[in-house]
């Protein structure tokens, strides 16, 4: 009877533990969300990876070139006995710096299967500017 | 003179293992796995046997004129295979996918449910 009992744990070994060992096992139970950011000469993209979130849960701010993204899920029925805990529940607020600073009403957000999308384009201010050089005859 | 070409073992096509909550109750268990990115039609999850198997491949976006200065995360790729429990009956297994969170129910076989014991007045 104790052997049955005990026989889920090691029915949920992984397998494939020798073939996948991604870096997050280092630091699993982290409740900062992952981010990439991509850039071209004037605008920024940045992903967030945040699975489990609803759009509605997640809260977007931009000042400056300053990013802030936050967010509290609706914790889960998580009913019964843990046999693995992996995942992060906490809410979470991530700070981000941008390459420049970005023009507010440029931004844009899109939440798609789990990836917070944020565009943005630079800010005037920070675009180059060409100075015509006038002639004095 | 033939020449025997090995193929090369498929680990760079193997994702990466996501994370995963799993909980046990009376009824069965619950299964939270993490896929972000990933897309029902792009889900594959088979049961041979005792053994639950997960794939999930995700064709990366074309490259853009976007260029990547920061990377935390890498894949939309993930696989994982585990061994059911015994008292697993793999006709009640339900797969729900939303906002990138993969919920798997596992049900219990009747006779591993709890049965309520009348008791009888003599």
């Amino acid at each position: 009877m104790l052997f049955h009992w005990l026989q889920p744990l090691t029915a949920f070994r992984d397998l494939d533990d020798a073939i996948a060992s991604p870096s997050w096992r280092l630091n699993p139970t982290t409740s900062a969300p992952a981010v990439n950011l991509y850039r071209t000469e004037d605008a920024v993209r940045i992903d967030l990876r945040l699975p489990g979130f609803a759009p509605e849960e997640i809260d977007v701010r931009v000042d400056g070139d300053q990013l802030t993204v936050k967010g509290a899920t609706e914790d889960l029925k998580l009913q019964g006995e843990m046999l693995r805990r992996e995942r992060s529940h906490q809410s979470f607020e991530r700070n981000i710096q941008m390459p420049f600073r970005v023009d507010a009403d440029s931004i844009d957000a899109t939440f798609e299967n789990g990836i917070l999308t944020i565009r943005a384009a630079m800010h005037e201010s920070e675009k180059p500017r060409v100075i015509p050089v006038k002639a004095i005859s | 003179m033939t020449t025997v070409i090995e193929r090369p073992k498929t680990s760079q096509q193997q994702g990466v293992r996501p994370r995963m909550d799993i909980l046990r109750n009376d009824e069965g268990y619950s299964i939270y796995i993490e896929i972000p990115g990933v897309v029902e039609t792009d889900l594959e999850l088979t049961v041979r046997g005792t053994m639950l198997s997960l794939n999930a491949t995700t064709e990366a976006p074309e490259d853009g004129p976007e260029r990547l200065i920061r990377q935390e995360f890498k894949t939309r790729n993930y696989s994982c295979s585990f061994n059911l429990p015994e008292d697993v009956d793999d006709n009640k297994i339900n797969a729900s996918l939303k906002h990138g969170l993969l919920t798997l129910r596992l049900g219990k076989r009747e006779e591993a449910l709890p049965r309520k014991i009348d008791v009888n007045a003599s």
